[in-house]
């Protein structure tokens, strides 16, 4: 739990390092625990009291338990982070003014209530979506966390985190999404490519800067593992080597041990990216199998049954079609139809009995299903079978 | 000979203390100067240039072989200078303006000095004017211009058009090069070549040389 002084220090921090202004309110003495950007602005209606703005706000913040982004009546934006303790909001960071302005032209709303805002820091919807994600991952003590604050080391990771994204140029965001595209249709060369020039976009960037090239590395990772298991690798296999790089890269301080590190594991994530992807696809169509015969009685779905599978669903389908060559109804009614035939060979229950436990919702369904792919009825399936059975 | 080829593998796994070792123990073997780079750091270069073509390899391994490659270059200088070689021809490079790109053109520039071109390294964000001028001022028989952003690219368009309208353009040939460059775009600008990697554009800046002080002559 933070103290009021360490709730204060990071203000100040969030402050000097934004150039947003951040105050805290103290809501055991319904005041300001330091000095707000103002107390109270003069709208066209009335007089707006600060406090009661930003405390109406901070309890939104947290009934929904994080980071929350709103508009004051004069159209500024600010960002609360309630700061808990005991399951008890004490006091709650408050960050703003913002302007928020998507537009290209630097004068653009800058003018709000008659009065110039030249001062106030302008940000686009996602760059203040960014930033209440990174001021919420970063202070955010509440029930999500369990009251705990974040250590330095995740301070200081998601600080790094929050400068890139702001400052990110389009076409890397761009050559990153290429990149996830490649890992996860499984061409390699194409992917080795983009990732050297990426790469070579990174190092620029950081000015061959060890300790800011550590924090991009490790953002490499974790988009290639999440395209990579999008794409069928598996995922636990994908988590354990983006672990245990990050703690290796954590103790590197030198450039020169660094790039022989990751030269060494670039090799070793892209052959288990894309060398033996067909294993965790394998793994993937066995968890797939288990799941339907599981669940063959039941409405199988196919979001369910992709999210099982930690997929997307439209992988899921390109899976099944590359792999039984069919789509997954077709897959499922035929293993439905499999399952029909062995009970109606070797068990006494009923047709209908035969149908629920199957999967299919009533008899009359599931004879017209049945007759379609089978060529014959349920009833006759059954017949045939037992005289081939008693046959010498 | 066995202490080349430990200067080559050294330069090729990047371990620069093992190849500057190697280097001194092979010139006090006797071994000359300018075998030592050709045989032993270029042809570490070399493969390395062409690993990475082939994707076999990453960035970071390139920076590594390079460190290693200047490491031993530290030692191998003075000897080489002692041997006095007869430069071949001046190559201006530079990475075009707008762009800080430099670990391909750097890659370039080394194995162009390993061909015996002396070479002028405008360095990165380099004005159209600047490769205009230091052609002009060296009497490079080359101009090569790097550009490694989609962004960048169309400033080699400038270059090109800007060296056309100068009084050099009968005496140096452009050369083009960088990540989203392709032979087309070399062709659509009016650039004399464009090379997919640092080996070629070192054997191509060195034929231009040759050619070109040939014809002076």
């Amino acid at each position: 739990m933070l103290q009021i002084a360490e709730a204060l220090e990071l203000c100040k921090f969030v402050a000097d390092l934004t150039g947003v202004h951040a105050t805290l309110l103290d809501l055991r003495n319904g005041t300001f625990a330091c000095t707000p950007y103002a107390r109270s602005c003069q709208t066209a209606l009335s007089t707006c009291d600060a406090y009661t703005t930003h405390i109406y706000n901070a309890y939104e913040a947290e009934r929904w338990s994080g980071g929350y982004v709103y508009y004051c009546p004069r159209g500024l934006t600010f960002i609360a982070i309630p700061l808990i303790h005991d399951r008890v909001m004490n006091h709650c960071m408050t960050v703003g003014p913002i302007v928020m302005s998507n537009d290209d032209d630097p004068y653009a709303e800058l003018v709000i209530g008659g009065e110039l805002l030249e001062r106030v820091p302008r940000m686009s919807t996602a760059q203040i979506h960014a930033f209440s994600e990174w001021l919420f991952l970063t202070y955010y003590s509440g029930p999500a966390r369990g009251g705990a604050s974040p250590s330095k080391a995740d301070t200081r990771l998601l600080t790094e985190y929050f400068y890139q994204g702001l400052r990110r140029d389009p076409q890397r965001v761009q050559m990153e999404r290429q990149l996830q595209a490649y890992i996860r249709s499984g061409d390699k060369p194409s992917a080795q490519q983009l990732l050297n020039e990426l790469l070579v976009t990174i190092y620029n960037d950081v000015n061959f800067d060890t300790e800011r090239l550590k924090p991009q590395i490790q953002e490499i990772f974790v988009s290639i593992g999440r395209a990579a298991i999008d794409g069928g690798a598996d995922r636990e296999t994908i988590y354990q080597l983006c672990c245990s790089f990050s703690k290796e890269l954590e103790e590197l301080s030198d450039f020169e041990q660094l790039n022989h590190w990751l030269g060494a594991v670039l090799h070793q994530f892209t052959r288990t990216v894309f060398d033996f992807k067909d294993i965790g696809r394998q793994n993937m169509l066995f968890l797939i199998d288990s799941y339907v015969n599981q669940h063959l009685a039941e409405k199988i779905t196919l979001n369910g049954i992709a999210a099982h599978a930690y997929v997307s669903p439209s992988y899921f389908c390109r899976l099944i079609r590359a792999s039984m060559g069919c789509t997954f109804t077709e897959y499922l009614t035929g293993v439905r139809l499999e399952r029909a035939k062995a009970l109606l060979c070797q068990t006494a229950m009923s047709i209908a009995e035969v149908a629920l436990s199957t999967g299919f919702e009533d008899q009359s369904y599931f004879t017209r299903v049945f007759k379609k792919k089978i060529g014959t009825s349920p009833k006759m399936f059954r017949v045939n079978s037992q005289k081939e059975g008693s046959a010498p | 000979m066995d202490i080349l080829r430990d200067i080559s593998l050294n330069v090729q796994h990047g371990c620069a203390s093992k190849a500057k070792a190697c280097v001194q123990q092979a010139l006090e073997q006797g071994v000359p100067a300018r075998e030592i780079l050709t045989r032993g750091l270029l042809d570490g270069m070399n493969i390395v240039s062409e690993q990475l073509n082939r994707n076999e390899i990453f960035v970071p391994e390139v920076l590594i072989a390079s460190r290693a490659l200047s490491k031993g270059m530290e030692v191998l200088r003075p000897s080489l200078a002692a041997e006095g070689i007869e430069e071949k021809g001046t190559v201006v490079i530079g990475t075009v303006k707008g762009d800080l790109h430099d670990i391909g053109k750097n890659l370039v520039r080394t194995m162009m000095e390993g061909k015996d071109l002396r070479v002028i390294d405008l360095g990165i964000d380099v004005p159209t004017e600047k490769f205009v001028e230091a052609g002009m001022k060296y009497h490079a028989q080359v101009i090569a211009c790097s550009a490694l952003l989609t962004t960048t690219i169309d400033e080699l368009r400038c270059i090109v058009d800007a060296i056309n309208a100068s009084p050099i353009r009968s005496s140096v040939k452009i050369m083009v090069g960088g990540a989203p460059v392709t032979q087309a775009f070399c062709d659509e600008i009016g650039a004399d070549c464009y090379t997919p990697n640092a080996a070629a554009a070192a054997e191509a800046a060195l034929l231009f040389c040759t050619a070109m002080q040939a014809a002076q002559n």
